[in-house]
């Protein structure tokens, strides 16, 4: 190596530094640290004790880790199926239209990402209301029995709190699909039009292929939020009634921030990184080799 | 044309119909607000007399003067920090050896991989062990740290998207690296740069769990936070409680739709330029 090369080598790590310094010190070292302390039992305080797996076995007897891993399962759908599969169906619609009015709505269907969840599901708790538009709709259609304060009770929460889910997702869904739909030629959809195909055709036959890449995303992120969703439940009902929409973040929170057993709950969070990670890689894998 | 008119229909309705799902919940905020405090919004969702007494008592008693201005100072001192090491570090990896860049790539990669909730509570500890809990740092160096992998990855694939030209031209007239980086680069980027901006800033102030467990202090609340505090308060005010929820909520709205406009305007003035 030259003797200029290696000074400009040298003059390119100056940029690094100062990014790689809190780069390391605060995501690199904490990650490392919170591996390392899922086999130790300690309060925050005293001694550090080496345990080893006992963290991962005590997680895996108790009834909470089981119930906050079911419940997270159960949001993926709302997350990850609902809100995509309705934006496909809303996109695959816009095939052939290039209206001057897309850009419009783009940024006003992206518009609730752009806000914090812990704000935008306030309205929410209107629409979920004793007096709110549910049970209002529910009087009206004669069904005054079934109404009820939706996201209190412990058999309708999670379903209320999915719906809401979706609801924010939707956008997200749209513009993404929206981008990958203008690549798909029109030439394509004629194709199908001429072989005497319908609607449904040019979906199963060019909208989905087209936006396998997308699909593909939209389903191992929003996979990934479903598992690791805090604010929304934080806001709504704090994991409750009862057990009813206790994700893993807010039981991690709990060991961590209230009962103080952080050993315990850098284990849960450690298995919970684990399964979502793994979980977005296979999803992934599978969309864009498969299909 | 048959089909091709009905398909516009069919279009149209689709579009009206999927942005009243998506923004009815958020423009039905403004008529619960302006109900009284602690009033019931029925169905009728209009109150019979509006009143702002609703926003008074969500500023007074929540504190949200003092919380916007955290979130605020917050938020743009991680923006302008991620920026400036972002542009600063991608730029410095187009010239590292090639295994450097690839360990430092993954390294990067597995801090947008790795959900928040691992570091969460050794950062918690680490924060604490270095005497910044409850301070302005203890908001901003972990935040600054989470922008980093996607910032310094943004800005890398911008630069280095630029034509090699650019550099050895600059290079072979005298240039110093800081001076290629300062009137040559920055100015090619500056799109990747406003995006940066907009969307480091957005995180920042929607960001919830890092300023819930690192700043518990009552004088360090960020907006969203103290938005959950003020619900633990008044939990059957919904009408208090949205309109504070309007407080937290407008700033970023402003800036996403003015950003918005910035971002498309922008790529028209680099056509002029």
């Amino acid at each position: 190596m030259s003797s200029s090369n290696r000074k400009s080598q040298f003059i390119a790590l100056l940029y690094l530094v100062p990014g790689f310094t809190v780069y390391s010190l605060f995501t690199l070292w904490p990650i490392a640290m919170s591996i390392k302390l899922s086999m130790f039992s300690w309060n925050g305080l005293a001694e550090k004790q080496f345990v080893g797996f006992d963290n991962f076995i005590a997680i895996f007897g108790t009834q909470t880790f089981l119930r906050s891993f079911s419940v997270a399962l159960i949001l993926v759908p709302f997350y990850a199926i609902i809100p995509v599969a309705l934006a496909l169906f809303i996109v695959h619609s816009y095939r052939r239209t290039r209206s001057p009015l897309m850009p419009t709505y783009r940024v006003l269907v992206f518009l609730p990402q752009a806000m914090p969840t812990v704000a935008i599901v306030v309205p929410w708790l209107w629409i979920y209301s004793l007096n709110g538009p549910i049970n209002g709709v529910l009087s009206v259609v004669g069904m005054r029995g079934i109404r009820r304060a939706w996201i209190g009770e412990f058999g309708t929460a999670l379903p209320a709190i999915g719906v809401i889910a979706s609801w924010m997702t939707l956008g997200f869904a749209l513009v993404v699909m929206m981008s990958g739909i203008n690549r798909i030629a029109v030439e394509y959809y004629e194709g199908v039009r001429v072989d005497g195909g319908n609607r449904l055709h040019e979906l199963i036959h060019v909208t989905i292929p087209g936006l396998r890449q997308e699909l593909a995303v939209l389903i191992s992120i929003n996979t990934v939020s479903a598992l690791r969703s805090f604010d929304l439940v934080y806001m709504t009902t704090r994991g409750g009634p009862g057990t009813a929409t206790l994700v893993p973040g807010i039981v991690i929170y709990r060991l961590a921030f209230q009962r103080g057993e952080f050993g315990t709950a850098a284990a849960m969070a450690t298995l919970f990184s684990l399964f979502a990670t793994v979980t977005a890689i296979v999803i992934w894998r599978a969309w864009s080799r498969g299909l | 044309m048959m089909s091709t008119s009905r398909d516009q229909w069919t279009t149209a309705i689709l579009l009206v119909i999927s942005s009243a799902i998506v923004l009815l919940p958020i423009a039905a905020m403004f008529p619960i607000a302006l109900h009284k405090p602690g009033a019931t919004v029925g169905l009728s969702l209009f109150p019979d007399t509006p009143s702002i007494d609703s926003f008074r008592v969500a500023w007074k008693l929540g504190g949200f003067g003092r919380s916007l201005y955290t979130s605020v100072v917050v938020s743009v001192l991680v923006t302008i920090t991620v920026t400036s090491l972002s542009v600063l570090a991608g730029y410095g990896l187009i010239f590292v050896s090639t295994g450097l860049r690839k360990i430092i790539k993954i390294a990067l990669v597995v801090g947008l991989v790795f959900p928040l909730e691992v570091s969460i509570v050794s950062l918690f500890v680490l924060v604490r062990d270095m005497g910044i809990s409850d301070t302005l740092a203890a908001l901003i160096l972990p935040q600054v740290s989470l922008g980093l992998s996607f910032g310094v990855l943004l800005m890398y694939a911008s630069i280095r998207s630029l034509p090699r030209s650019v550099f050895e031209v600059s290079e072979l007239a005298g240039a110093s690296s800081s001076q290629i980086l300062r009137y040559v680069v920055t100015p090619m980027v500056t799109s990747a740069i406003v995006v940066l901006i907009v969307l480091q800033f957005l995180w920042t102030w929607n960001e919830f769990l890092i300023p819930l467990v690192l700043a518990t202090d009552e004088s360090l609340l960020t907006a969203p936070v103290g938005l959950s505090v003020f619900q633990g308060r008044r939990r059957t005010d919904l009408p208090s409680l949205t309109a504070a929820a309007v407080f937290v909520a407008l700033p970023p709205v402003l800036l996403y739709l003015f950003g918005n406009r910035a971002l498309t305007r922008r790529s028209i003035t680099n056509l002029l330029d």
